[in-house]
Protein backbone atom coordinates (compact mmCIF):
# COMPACT_ATOMS: atom_id res chain seq x y z
CA UNK A 1 0.00 0.00 0.00
CA UNK A 2 0.93 3.44 -0.78
CA UNK A 3 1.13 6.11 1.74
CA UNK A 4 -0.30 9.24 1.05
CA UNK A 5 0.29 12.37 2.79
CA UNK A 6 -2.73 13.14 5.06
CA UNK A 7 -4.70 16.43 4.69
CA UNK A 8 -4.82 17.94 8.59
CA UNK A 9 -8.39 18.05 8.58
CA UNK A 10 -8.34 13.86 8.01
CA UNK A 11 -5.67 13.46 9.83
CA UNK A 12 -7.48 15.00 12.91
CA UNK A 13 -10.32 12.93 12.16
CA UNK A 14 -8.78 10.09 12.07
CA UNK A 15 -7.13 10.50 15.19
CA UNK A 16 -9.68 12.03 16.71
CA UNK A 17 -10.76 9.62 19.69
CA UNK A 18 -6.97 9.30 20.52
CA UNK A 19 -6.36 13.20 20.99
CA UNK A 20 -9.43 13.71 23.17
CA UNK A 21 -8.51 10.34 25.02
CA UNK A 22 -4.89 12.09 25.36
CA UNK A 23 -6.34 15.36 26.42
CA UNK A 24 -8.14 13.58 29.12
CA UNK A 25 -5.45 11.68 30.52
CA UNK A 26 -3.10 14.74 30.64
CA UNK A 27 -5.74 16.44 32.65
CA UNK A 28 -5.91 13.48 34.64
CA UNK A 29 -2.18 13.05 35.39
CA UNK A 30 -2.34 16.94 36.24
CA UNK A 31 -4.94 16.62 38.98
CA UNK A 32 -2.62 13.89 40.80
CA UNK A 33 0.76 15.45 40.27
CA UNK A 34 -0.79 19.03 41.66
CA UNK A 35 -3.32 17.45 43.86
CA UNK A 36 -2.29 19.26 47.00
CA UNK A 37 -2.94 22.81 44.93
CA UNK A 38 -6.16 21.30 43.45
CA UNK A 39 -8.15 19.99 46.95
CA UNK A 40 -9.68 22.33 48.69
CA UNK A 41 -9.33 19.92 52.32
CA UNK A 42 -6.61 17.23 53.51
CA UNK A 43 -8.43 14.18 52.00
CA UNK A 44 -7.34 12.50 55.39
CA UNK A 45 -9.24 15.07 57.49
CA UNK A 46 -12.56 13.36 59.71
CA UNK A 47 -14.85 15.95 61.19
CA UNK A 48 -17.47 13.70 63.21
CA UNK A 49 -19.55 16.66 63.25
CA UNK A 50 -19.80 17.32 59.22
CA UNK A 51 -20.72 13.69 58.12
CA UNK A 52 -22.45 12.70 54.88
CA UNK A 53 -23.16 16.27 54.13
CA UNK A 54 -24.59 17.21 51.55
CA UNK A 55 -22.78 19.48 48.37
CA UNK A 56 -22.00 23.31 49.92
CA UNK A 57 -19.91 26.22 49.38
CA UNK A 58 -17.12 24.81 51.79
CA UNK A 59 -17.54 21.48 50.51
CA UNK A 60 -18.00 21.02 46.79
CA UNK A 61 -19.19 17.84 46.32
CA UNK A 62 -20.25 17.20 50.28
CA UNK A 63 -18.48 14.50 52.69
CA UNK A 64 -18.58 11.41 53.28
CA UNK A 65 -19.45 8.88 56.48
CA UNK A 66 -16.38 10.15 58.25
CA UNK A 67 -16.76 13.83 57.65
CA UNK A 68 -13.94 13.66 54.82
CA UNK A 69 -14.21 16.44 52.07
CA UNK A 70 -15.32 13.79 48.80
CA UNK A 71 -13.92 16.70 46.04
CA UNK A 72 -10.45 16.04 48.20
CA UNK A 73 -10.50 12.71 48.45
CA UNK A 74 -11.05 12.12 44.69
CA UNK A 75 -8.70 14.63 43.57
CA UNK A 76 -6.09 12.41 45.74
CA UNK A 77 -7.65 9.20 44.78
CA UNK A 78 -6.56 9.86 41.17
CA UNK A 79 -2.68 9.33 42.43
CA UNK A 80 -3.41 5.87 43.98
CA UNK A 81 -5.12 4.64 40.75
CA UNK A 82 -2.58 5.51 38.49
CA UNK A 83 0.61 4.91 40.32
CA UNK A 84 -1.23 1.50 40.96
CA UNK A 85 -2.06 0.62 37.20
CA UNK A 86 1.18 1.96 35.68
CA UNK A 87 3.30 0.21 38.08
CA UNK A 88 1.59 -3.02 38.16
CA UNK A 89 1.56 -2.79 34.19
CA UNK A 90 5.21 -1.92 33.91
CA UNK A 91 6.20 -4.91 36.72
CA UNK A 92 3.71 -6.98 34.61
CA UNK A 93 5.57 -6.60 31.04
CA UNK A 94 9.33 -6.70 31.96
CA UNK A 95 8.74 -9.90 34.49
CA UNK A 96 6.19 -11.34 31.72
CA UNK A 97 8.73 -10.67 28.80
CA UNK A 98 11.25 -12.22 30.96
CA UNK A 99 9.41 -15.11 31.84
CA UNK A 100 8.18 -15.51 27.76
CA UNK A 101 11.57 -15.41 26.52
CA UNK A 102 12.93 -18.30 28.87
CA UNK A 103 9.74 -20.69 28.28
CA UNK A 104 9.24 -19.58 24.54
CA UNK A 105 13.74 -19.94 24.01
CA UNK A 106 14.20 -23.41 26.45
CA UNK A 107 12.45 -26.23 25.96
CA UNK A 108 12.42 -27.69 29.65
CA UNK A 109 11.86 -24.30 31.15
CA UNK A 110 9.07 -24.29 28.96
CA UNK A 111 7.87 -27.27 30.40
CA UNK A 112 7.70 -26.32 34.11
CA UNK A 113 6.84 -22.65 33.79
CA UNK A 114 4.19 -22.90 31.57
CA UNK A 115 2.19 -25.68 33.64
CA UNK A 116 2.79 -23.68 36.45
CA UNK A 117 1.33 -20.21 34.64
CA UNK A 118 -1.63 -22.49 33.31
CA UNK A 119 -2.48 -23.42 37.20
CA UNK A 120 -2.18 -19.78 38.09
CA UNK A 121 -4.71 -19.00 34.89
CA UNK A 122 -7.32 -21.57 36.14
CA UNK A 123 -7.99 -19.37 38.88
CA UNK A 124 -10.46 -16.81 38.85
CA UNK A 125 -8.56 -13.41 39.00
CA UNK A 126 -10.53 -11.72 41.71
CA UNK A 127 -10.39 -14.98 43.54
CA UNK A 128 -6.90 -15.51 43.01
CA UNK A 129 -5.99 -11.73 44.18
CA UNK A 130 -8.20 -11.62 47.17
CA UNK A 131 -6.25 -14.82 48.45
CA UNK A 132 -2.97 -14.10 47.93
CA UNK A 133 -3.43 -10.21 49.04
CA UNK A 134 -5.04 -11.35 52.27
CA UNK A 135 -1.87 -13.76 52.71
CA UNK A 136 0.24 -10.61 52.20
CA UNK A 137 -2.01 -8.07 54.27
CA UNK A 138 -2.97 -4.73 52.64
CA UNK A 139 -0.39 -2.00 51.41
CA UNK A 140 0.03 -0.43 48.32
CA UNK A 141 3.12 -2.03 47.61
CA UNK A 142 1.68 -5.85 48.12
CA UNK A 143 -1.28 -4.70 46.28
CA UNK A 144 0.99 -4.37 43.44
CA UNK A 145 2.95 -7.57 44.23
CA UNK A 146 -0.25 -9.14 44.35
CA UNK A 147 -1.88 -7.53 41.10
CA UNK A 148 1.25 -8.59 38.85
CA UNK A 149 1.05 -11.96 39.52
CA UNK A 150 -2.31 -11.71 38.43
CA UNK A 151 -1.41 -10.01 35.20
CA UNK A 152 2.31 -11.93 34.44
CA UNK A 153 0.54 -15.54 32.52
CA UNK A 154 -1.15 -13.83 29.85
CA UNK A 155 1.91 -11.61 29.66
CA UNK A 156 3.66 -14.63 29.69
CA UNK A 157 2.04 -16.50 27.30
CA UNK A 158 1.56 -13.76 24.78
CA UNK A 159 5.39 -13.81 24.78
CA UNK A 160 6.08 -17.13 24.45
CA UNK A 161 3.60 -17.86 21.43
CA UNK A 162 5.34 -14.63 19.86
CA UNK A 163 8.85 -15.83 20.45
CA UNK A 164 8.13 -19.58 18.86
CA UNK A 165 6.77 -18.38 15.87
CA UNK A 166 10.20 -15.55 15.74
CA UNK A 167 12.62 -17.93 16.50
CA UNK A 168 12.18 -19.58 13.15
CA UNK A 169 12.70 -16.46 11.43
CA UNK A 170 15.52 -16.24 9.08
CA UNK A 171 17.79 -13.31 11.26
CA UNK A 172 17.66 -15.52 14.43
CA UNK A 173 19.39 -18.29 12.13
CA UNK A 174 21.62 -16.03 10.68
CA UNK A 175 22.42 -14.70 14.17
CA UNK A 176 23.08 -18.38 15.56
CA UNK A 177 25.35 -19.14 12.43
CA UNK A 178 27.33 -16.22 13.54
CA UNK A 179 27.96 -17.27 16.63
CA UNK A 180 25.85 -15.38 18.33
CA UNK A 181 24.89 -16.51 22.29
CA UNK A 182 21.50 -17.16 22.84
CA UNK A 183 21.62 -14.18 25.58
CA UNK A 184 22.52 -11.60 22.96
CA UNK A 185 19.41 -13.59 20.19
CA UNK A 186 17.01 -13.26 22.71
CA UNK A 187 17.62 -9.88 23.97
CA UNK A 188 18.93 -8.56 20.82
CA UNK A 189 16.87 -10.12 17.81
CA UNK A 190 14.35 -11.76 19.14
CA UNK A 191 12.60 -9.47 22.16
CA UNK A 192 12.88 -6.37 19.88
CA UNK A 193 10.22 -8.11 17.78
CA UNK A 194 7.95 -8.35 20.25
CA UNK A 195 7.59 -4.95 21.30
CA UNK A 196 4.47 -3.71 19.56
CA UNK A 197 2.26 -6.73 21.08
CA UNK A 198 3.83 -5.61 24.23
CA UNK A 199 3.01 -1.84 24.41
CA UNK A 200 -0.48 -2.83 23.21
CA UNK A 201 -0.88 -5.03 25.97
CA UNK A 202 0.73 -2.41 27.96
CA UNK A 203 -1.83 0.64 27.25
CA UNK A 204 -5.07 -2.11 27.22
CA UNK A 205 -4.36 -3.57 30.21
CA UNK A 206 -3.83 -0.15 31.90
CA UNK A 207 -7.74 0.12 31.94
CA UNK A 208 -8.34 -3.25 33.12
CA UNK A 209 -5.87 -3.10 36.12
CA UNK A 210 -7.61 -0.14 37.27
CA UNK A 211 -11.05 -1.92 37.32
CA UNK A 212 -9.66 -4.93 39.06
CA UNK A 213 -8.03 -2.66 41.62
CA UNK A 214 -10.72 -0.95 42.18
CA UNK A 215 -12.91 -4.12 42.92
CA UNK A 216 -10.16 -5.28 45.36
CA UNK A 217 -10.34 -1.95 47.43
CA UNK A 218 -14.72 -2.11 46.86
CA UNK A 219 -14.40 -5.50 48.81
CA UNK A 220 -12.77 -3.94 51.48
CA UNK A 221 -9.38 -5.53 50.70
CA UNK A 222 -6.10 -4.56 49.15
CA UNK A 223 -5.60 -0.73 49.86
CA UNK A 224 -4.60 0.84 52.78
CA UNK A 225 -8.37 2.25 53.57
CA UNK A 226 -7.00 5.37 55.26
CA UNK A 227 -5.60 6.42 51.76
CA UNK A 228 -8.06 7.93 49.49
CA UNK A 229 -8.93 5.53 46.53
CA UNK A 230 -12.27 5.53 44.10
CA UNK A 231 -12.93 1.79 44.89
CA UNK A 232 -12.45 2.60 48.49
CA UNK A 233 -14.88 5.25 48.25
CA UNK A 234 -17.43 3.56 46.61
CA UNK A 235 -17.32 0.24 49.52
CA UNK A 236 -17.92 3.17 51.80
CA UNK A 237 -20.67 5.21 50.29
CA UNK A 238 -22.40 2.01 50.17
CA UNK A 239 -23.49 2.09 53.06
CA UNK A 240 -25.33 5.12 52.61
CA UNK A 241 -26.58 4.43 48.50
CA UNK A 242 -30.43 4.73 49.45
CA UNK A 243 -30.05 8.05 50.82
CA UNK A 244 -26.91 9.81 49.34
CA UNK A 245 -26.01 7.82 45.65
CA UNK A 246 -23.85 10.47 45.45
CA UNK A 247 -20.97 9.43 47.66
CA UNK A 248 -20.79 6.22 45.36
CA UNK A 249 -21.80 8.06 41.82
CA UNK A 250 -18.78 10.41 41.83
CA UNK A 251 -15.80 7.91 42.48
CA UNK A 252 -17.40 5.18 39.68
CA UNK A 253 -17.55 7.81 37.14
CA UNK A 254 -13.87 8.86 37.82
CA UNK A 255 -12.82 5.00 37.88
CA UNK A 256 -15.13 5.06 34.39
CA UNK A 257 -13.85 8.07 32.79
CA UNK A 258 -10.29 7.21 33.15
CA UNK A 259 -11.04 3.39 32.60
CA UNK A 260 -12.62 4.69 29.18
CA UNK A 261 -9.71 7.13 28.52
CA UNK A 262 -6.93 4.10 28.42
CA UNK A 263 -9.09 1.91 26.32
CA UNK A 264 -9.58 4.36 23.94
CA UNK A 265 -6.05 5.24 24.15
CA UNK A 266 -5.37 1.32 23.77
CA UNK A 267 -7.26 1.35 21.11
CA UNK A 268 -5.61 3.69 19.20
CA UNK A 269 -2.46 2.26 19.94
CA UNK A 270 -3.39 -1.08 18.47
CA UNK A 271 -4.46 0.70 15.09
CA UNK A 272 -1.69 1.99 14.77
CA UNK A 273 0.76 -0.96 16.01
CA UNK A 274 -1.20 -3.58 14.18
CA UNK A 275 -3.20 -2.53 11.70
CA UNK A 276 -4.93 -5.40 10.54
CA UNK A 277 -6.91 -5.74 13.49
CA UNK A 278 -8.51 -3.06 12.95
CA UNK B 1 -12.32 -37.60 17.70
CA UNK B 2 -12.05 -39.72 20.88
CA UNK B 3 -8.35 -39.85 20.72
CA UNK B 4 -8.57 -36.47 20.92
CA UNK B 5 -11.00 -36.24 23.93
CA UNK B 6 -8.81 -38.60 25.82
CA UNK B 7 -5.62 -36.81 25.18
CA UNK B 8 -7.52 -33.63 26.22
CA UNK B 9 -8.28 -35.00 28.80
CA UNK B 10 -4.85 -36.49 30.30
CA UNK B 11 -3.27 -33.38 29.69
CA UNK B 12 -5.52 -31.86 32.32
CA UNK B 13 -3.92 -33.52 35.26
CA UNK B 14 -0.85 -32.24 35.41
CA UNK B 15 -2.70 -28.66 35.35
CA UNK B 16 -4.76 -30.03 37.79
CA UNK B 17 -1.77 -31.47 39.85
CA UNK B 18 -0.36 -28.14 40.04
CA UNK B 19 -3.50 -26.08 40.99
CA UNK B 20 -3.79 -28.16 44.13
CA UNK B 21 -0.45 -27.74 45.15
CA UNK B 22 -0.71 -23.65 44.41
CA UNK B 23 -3.49 -23.73 46.60
CA UNK B 24 -2.00 -26.10 49.37
CA UNK B 25 1.10 -23.18 49.36
CA UNK B 26 -1.06 -20.53 49.58
CA UNK B 27 -2.56 -21.65 52.15
CA UNK B 28 0.34 -22.57 54.18
CA UNK B 29 2.31 -19.21 53.74
CA UNK B 30 -0.16 -17.37 55.70
CA UNK B 31 1.77 -15.46 58.25
CA UNK B 32 1.05 -16.59 61.30
CA UNK B 33 -0.36 -19.43 63.33
CA UNK B 34 -3.43 -20.47 61.03
CA UNK B 35 -5.17 -22.03 64.47
CA UNK B 36 -4.32 -18.87 66.62
CA UNK B 37 -5.58 -16.77 63.58
CA UNK B 38 -8.69 -18.89 63.66
CA UNK B 39 -9.48 -19.26 67.12
CA UNK B 40 -8.72 -15.05 68.26
CA UNK B 41 -9.03 -13.40 64.82
CA UNK B 42 -5.17 -12.50 65.61
CA UNK B 43 -6.25 -10.01 67.97
CA UNK B 44 -7.27 -11.68 71.00
CA UNK B 45 -5.02 -13.99 73.57
CA UNK B 46 -6.42 -17.75 72.98
CA UNK B 47 -5.57 -20.47 75.25
CA UNK B 48 -2.65 -22.45 73.90
CA UNK B 49 -4.46 -25.93 74.69
CA UNK B 50 -7.27 -24.85 72.08
CA UNK B 51 -4.26 -23.79 69.86
CA UNK B 52 -2.50 -27.28 69.85
CA UNK B 53 -6.07 -28.86 69.64
CA UNK B 54 -7.17 -27.05 66.36
CA UNK B 55 -3.30 -27.48 65.27
CA UNK B 56 -4.18 -30.91 65.54
CA UNK B 57 -7.45 -31.40 63.89
CA UNK B 58 -6.45 -29.69 60.95
CA UNK B 59 -3.23 -31.70 61.11
CA UNK B 60 -0.77 -28.86 61.04
CA UNK B 61 1.85 -30.32 63.62
CA UNK B 62 2.70 -33.15 60.97
CA UNK B 63 5.87 -31.86 58.87
CA UNK B 64 4.78 -29.88 55.35
CA UNK B 65 5.68 -33.07 53.17
CA UNK B 66 3.29 -35.08 55.40
CA UNK B 67 0.77 -32.62 55.33
CA UNK B 68 1.05 -31.89 51.52
CA UNK B 69 0.83 -35.80 51.12
CA UNK B 70 -1.98 -36.21 53.33
CA UNK B 71 -4.17 -33.56 50.95
CA UNK B 72 -3.52 -34.59 48.01
CA UNK B 73 -4.55 -38.50 49.52
CA UNK B 74 -7.77 -36.94 51.16
CA UNK B 75 -8.65 -35.00 48.06
CA UNK B 76 -8.33 -37.75 45.58
CA UNK B 77 -10.31 -39.62 48.49
CA UNK B 78 -13.26 -37.37 48.19
CA UNK B 79 -12.73 -35.91 51.84
CA UNK B 80 -12.12 -32.37 51.41
CA UNK B 81 -12.63 -31.10 54.80
CA UNK B 82 -15.36 -29.51 56.70
CA UNK B 83 -16.09 -25.81 57.23
CA UNK B 84 -14.88 -24.41 60.30
CA UNK B 85 -17.52 -21.65 60.39
CA UNK B 86 -20.12 -24.15 60.36
CA UNK B 87 -18.51 -27.73 60.73
CA UNK B 88 -20.13 -28.96 57.70
CA UNK B 89 -18.48 -30.97 54.97
CA UNK B 90 -17.33 -28.37 52.87
CA UNK B 91 -19.04 -29.57 49.95
CA UNK B 92 -21.92 -29.40 51.30
CA UNK B 93 -21.57 -25.62 51.26
CA UNK B 94 -20.74 -25.39 47.86
CA UNK B 95 -23.79 -27.17 46.81
CA UNK B 96 -25.74 -24.86 49.01
CA UNK B 97 -24.50 -21.89 47.23
CA UNK B 98 -24.44 -23.45 43.61
CA UNK B 99 -27.99 -22.27 42.77
CA UNK B 100 -27.83 -18.34 42.59
CA UNK B 101 -24.29 -18.71 41.40
CA UNK B 102 -25.71 -21.10 38.36
CA UNK B 103 -28.46 -19.10 37.72
CA UNK B 104 -27.28 -15.85 37.77
CA UNK B 105 -24.15 -17.07 35.39
CA UNK B 106 -27.59 -18.44 33.14
CA UNK B 107 -29.28 -15.58 33.10
CA UNK B 108 -26.26 -13.24 32.15
CA UNK B 109 -24.89 -15.28 29.21
CA UNK B 110 -28.48 -15.65 27.96
CA UNK B 111 -28.71 -11.35 28.12
CA UNK B 112 -25.32 -10.70 26.69
CA UNK B 113 -25.49 -13.38 23.98
CA UNK B 114 -28.66 -12.18 23.07
CA UNK B 115 -27.31 -8.49 23.06
CA UNK B 116 -23.64 -9.31 21.92
CA UNK B 117 -23.40 -11.39 18.94
CA UNK B 118 -26.26 -9.64 16.85
CA UNK B 119 -24.49 -6.14 17.80
CA UNK B 120 -21.33 -7.27 16.49
CA UNK B 121 -22.97 -8.77 13.22
CA UNK B 122 -24.26 -6.03 12.87
CA UNK B 123 -21.18 -3.59 13.53
CA UNK B 124 -19.42 -5.58 11.03
CA UNK B 125 -21.88 -5.74 8.57
CA UNK B 126 -22.36 -1.69 8.14
CA UNK B 127 -18.44 -1.27 9.08
CA UNK B 128 -17.43 2.54 9.23
CA UNK B 129 -20.73 3.79 8.88
CA UNK B 130 -23.15 5.53 12.16
CA UNK B 131 -24.35 2.64 13.35
CA UNK B 132 -20.99 0.70 13.83
CA UNK B 133 -19.26 3.78 15.59
CA UNK B 134 -21.82 3.97 17.72
CA UNK B 135 -22.25 0.10 18.85
CA UNK B 136 -18.32 0.35 19.14
CA UNK B 137 -18.27 3.10 20.94
CA UNK B 138 -21.14 2.01 23.53
CA UNK B 139 -19.16 -1.39 23.54
CA UNK B 140 -15.97 0.27 24.76
CA UNK B 141 -17.91 2.65 27.07
CA UNK B 142 -19.69 -0.93 28.87
CA UNK B 143 -15.96 -2.02 29.31
CA UNK B 144 -15.12 0.56 31.30
CA UNK B 145 -17.88 1.49 33.63
CA UNK B 146 -17.09 -0.86 37.02
CA UNK B 147 -20.16 -3.99 36.85
CA UNK B 148 -20.12 -3.57 40.68
CA UNK B 149 -20.59 0.26 40.50
CA UNK B 150 -23.31 -0.51 37.91
CA UNK B 151 -24.56 -2.40 40.14
CA UNK B 152 -25.21 -0.28 43.15
CA UNK B 153 -26.68 2.19 41.02
CA UNK B 154 -28.97 0.43 39.31
CA UNK B 155 -30.44 -0.42 42.84
CA UNK B 156 -30.53 2.84 43.62
CA UNK B 157 -32.53 3.81 40.48
CA UNK B 158 -34.91 0.86 40.09
CA UNK B 159 -34.67 -0.75 43.61
CA UNK B 160 -35.07 1.90 45.47
CA UNK B 161 -36.38 5.47 43.67
CA UNK B 162 -38.67 2.97 40.75
CA UNK B 163 -39.01 -0.06 43.09
CA UNK B 164 -39.03 -2.25 40.05
CA UNK B 165 -36.73 -4.71 41.17
CA UNK B 166 -35.66 -6.70 44.77
CA UNK B 167 -33.06 -4.10 45.92
CA UNK B 168 -30.96 -7.56 47.19
CA UNK B 169 -31.42 -11.18 47.81
CA UNK B 170 -32.20 -14.65 45.65
CA UNK B 171 -35.29 -16.06 45.30
CA UNK B 172 -34.81 -19.77 45.39
CA UNK B 173 -36.63 -21.46 42.79
CA UNK B 174 -37.86 -24.26 45.39
CA UNK B 175 -39.78 -21.00 47.19
CA UNK B 176 -41.04 -18.67 44.62
CA UNK B 177 -40.74 -20.67 41.33
CA UNK B 178 -38.41 -19.63 37.95
CA UNK B 179 -40.15 -16.69 37.35
CA UNK B 180 -39.58 -15.34 40.95
CA UNK B 181 -35.73 -16.85 40.88
CA UNK B 182 -35.46 -15.35 37.26
CA UNK B 183 -36.93 -11.61 39.14
CA UNK B 184 -34.66 -11.43 41.12
CA UNK B 185 -31.98 -11.89 40.04
CA UNK B 186 -32.82 -9.33 36.76
CA UNK B 187 -30.46 -6.45 38.13
CA UNK B 188 -27.61 -8.85 38.79
CA UNK B 189 -27.67 -10.44 35.58
CA UNK B 190 -27.43 -7.09 33.89
CA UNK B 191 -25.02 -5.94 36.12
CA UNK B 192 -22.51 -8.54 35.47
CA UNK B 193 -23.77 -8.85 31.59
CA UNK B 194 -22.16 -5.25 31.05
CA UNK B 195 -19.06 -6.28 30.40
CA UNK B 196 -19.32 -9.38 28.28
CA UNK B 197 -22.05 -7.71 26.12
CA UNK B 198 -19.20 -5.56 25.32
CA UNK B 199 -16.38 -7.68 24.56
CA UNK B 200 -18.86 -9.97 22.86
CA UNK B 201 -20.05 -7.31 20.37
CA UNK B 202 -16.14 -6.51 20.32
CA UNK B 203 -15.54 -9.97 19.31
CA UNK B 204 -18.22 -11.21 16.87
CA UNK B 205 -17.34 -7.75 14.67
CA UNK B 206 -13.18 -8.73 14.77
CA UNK B 207 -14.23 -12.08 14.32
CA UNK B 208 -16.52 -11.59 11.35
CA UNK B 209 -14.31 -8.57 9.75
CA UNK B 210 -11.47 -11.11 9.96
CA UNK B 211 -13.41 -13.96 8.20
CA UNK B 212 -14.61 -11.21 5.91
CA UNK B 213 -11.58 -10.96 4.23
CA UNK B 214 -10.86 -14.99 3.42
CA UNK B 215 -10.85 -15.76 -0.30
CA UNK B 216 -13.84 -17.89 -0.19
CA UNK B 217 -15.46 -15.03 0.41
CA UNK B 218 -14.91 -13.13 -2.55
CA UNK B 219 -15.45 -16.35 -4.38
CA UNK B 220 -19.00 -16.73 -2.94
CA UNK B 221 -19.56 -12.53 -4.01
CA UNK B 222 -17.80 -13.33 -7.56
CA UNK B 223 -20.02 -16.17 -8.40
CA UNK B 224 -22.80 -13.39 -7.69
CA UNK B 225 -24.18 -14.49 -4.30
CA UNK B 226 -26.26 -12.08 -2.79
CA UNK B 227 -24.73 -9.98 0.07
CA UNK B 228 -26.99 -10.88 2.83
CA UNK B 229 -26.21 -14.93 1.95
CA UNK B 230 -22.51 -14.38 2.16
CA UNK B 231 -22.72 -12.44 4.88
CA UNK B 232 -25.16 -14.70 7.05
CA UNK B 233 -24.48 -18.08 5.37
CA UNK B 234 -20.53 -18.03 4.19
CA UNK B 235 -18.92 -15.69 6.80
CA UNK B 236 -21.18 -15.85 10.48
CA UNK B 237 -20.65 -19.87 10.49
CA UNK B 238 -17.19 -19.51 10.43
CA UNK B 239 -16.81 -16.55 12.42
CA UNK B 240 -19.05 -17.86 14.99
CA UNK B 241 -16.83 -21.03 16.54
CA UNK B 242 -13.66 -18.50 18.42
CA UNK B 243 -16.97 -16.61 19.75
CA UNK B 244 -18.63 -19.71 21.02
CA UNK B 245 -15.21 -20.67 22.85
CA UNK B 246 -15.29 -17.15 24.13
CA UNK B 247 -18.46 -17.25 25.51
CA UNK B 248 -17.47 -20.23 27.31
CA UNK B 249 -14.41 -18.71 28.72
CA UNK B 250 -16.98 -15.86 29.99
CA UNK B 251 -19.18 -18.83 31.61
CA UNK B 252 -16.18 -20.36 33.23
CA UNK B 253 -14.87 -16.83 34.80
CA UNK B 254 -18.53 -16.65 35.70
CA UNK B 255 -18.78 -19.59 38.01
CA UNK B 256 -16.28 -18.46 39.98
CA UNK B 257 -15.64 -15.21 39.92
CA UNK B 258 -18.89 -13.51 39.95
CA UNK B 259 -17.55 -12.37 43.87
CA UNK B 260 -17.99 -8.50 43.52
CA UNK B 261 -21.60 -9.00 42.29
CA UNK B 262 -22.52 -11.22 44.57
CA UNK B 263 -21.60 -9.23 47.46
CA UNK B 264 -22.95 -5.98 45.75
CA UNK B 265 -26.63 -7.75 45.57
CA UNK B 266 -26.51 -9.82 48.74
CA UNK B 267 -26.40 -13.10 46.89
CA UNK B 268 -25.60 -16.08 48.78
CA UNK B 269 -23.67 -17.65 45.68
CA UNK B 270 -19.95 -19.18 45.50
CA UNK B 271 -18.15 -16.44 44.89
CA UNK B 272 -19.88 -14.54 48.23
CA UNK B 273 -18.83 -17.75 50.04
CA UNK B 274 -15.27 -17.58 48.75
CA UNK B 275 -14.75 -13.88 50.19
CA UNK B 276 -16.68 -14.62 53.43
CA UNK B 277 -14.87 -17.95 53.77
CA UNK B 278 -11.50 -15.68 53.27
CA UNK B 279 -13.11 -13.25 55.97
CA UNK B 280 -14.10 -15.78 58.47
CA UNK B 281 -10.59 -17.29 58.17
CA UNK B 282 -12.10 -20.45 57.10
CA UNK B 283 -9.24 -21.78 55.53
CA UNK B 284 -10.88 -25.82 54.62
CA UNK B 285 -13.69 -23.90 52.81
CA UNK B 286 -11.68 -21.48 51.14
CA UNK B 287 -9.57 -23.74 49.81
CA UNK B 288 -11.94 -26.38 48.97
CA UNK B 289 -14.00 -23.28 46.73
CA UNK B 290 -10.63 -22.27 44.60
CA UNK B 291 -9.69 -25.81 43.94
CA UNK B 292 -13.41 -26.59 43.02
CA UNK B 293 -13.55 -23.52 40.72
CA UNK B 294 -10.04 -24.30 39.25
CA UNK B 295 -11.62 -27.75 38.06
CA UNK B 296 -14.20 -26.50 36.91
CA UNK B 297 -12.25 -24.13 34.73
CA UNK B 298 -10.13 -26.74 33.61
CA UNK B 299 -12.65 -28.94 32.34
CA UNK B 300 -14.66 -26.07 30.90
CA UNK B 301 -12.09 -25.76 29.08
CA UNK B 302 -11.26 -28.88 27.71
CA UNK B 303 -15.27 -28.87 26.91
CA UNK B 304 -14.74 -25.82 24.46
CA UNK B 305 -12.16 -26.87 22.66
CA UNK B 306 -14.07 -30.42 22.11
CA UNK B 307 -16.66 -28.24 20.74
CA UNK B 308 -14.84 -26.03 18.80
CA UNK B 309 -13.15 -29.25 17.01
CA UNK B 310 -16.33 -30.12 16.09
CA UNK B 311 -17.38 -26.77 14.96
CA UNK B 312 -14.38 -25.96 12.96
CA UNK B 313 -12.15 -29.32 12.28
CA UNK B 314 -9.35 -27.88 10.75
CA UNK B 315 -7.99 -26.88 14.01
CA UNK B 316 -4.85 -28.91 15.06
CA UNK B 317 -4.33 -28.77 18.90
CA UNK B 318 -0.88 -29.70 20.07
Amino acid sequence: MEKKKMKPGAFFRRYIRILVAGAVLLFIFCVAIFAPFIATHDPDETDIYKMNQLPSEEHILGTDPFGRDVFSRLVYGSRSTLIISITVNALAIIIGACLGLLCGYYKNVDAILMRILEGINALPTILLALVLITVMGNGIDKLIICLVAVNLPGIARLVRAQVLSIKEKEHVECAKACGAKNRRIMFKYVLPLCYSPLIIRFTSGLGATILTQASLSFLGVGMDPHMANWGGMINEGKAMIFAMPQQCAYPGICIAITVLAFSILGDGVRDVLDPKLR
Amino acid sequence: MTRFVIKRLFSAIPVLFIVITLVFFMMRIIPGDPAAQILGGGVDEVDPAQIEMLRERLGLNEPIGMQYIHFIRDILKGDWGTSLHNNMPVFQNIRARMEPTLMLTLYSTVISVLIGIPFGILSAKHRNTVADYTMTTVAVMGLSIPGFWLGLMMVFFFGVRLRWFPVQGYTYIAEGGLKMALYSLTMPAVASALHHISSLTRYTRSMMLDVLNNDYIRTARAKGLIENKVFYKHALKNALAPVVTNIGFSIAGMLGGSTVTETVFNLNGMGKLAYDSLVRRDYPQEQAIILFVAIIFIFTNILLDIIYKILDPRIEFD
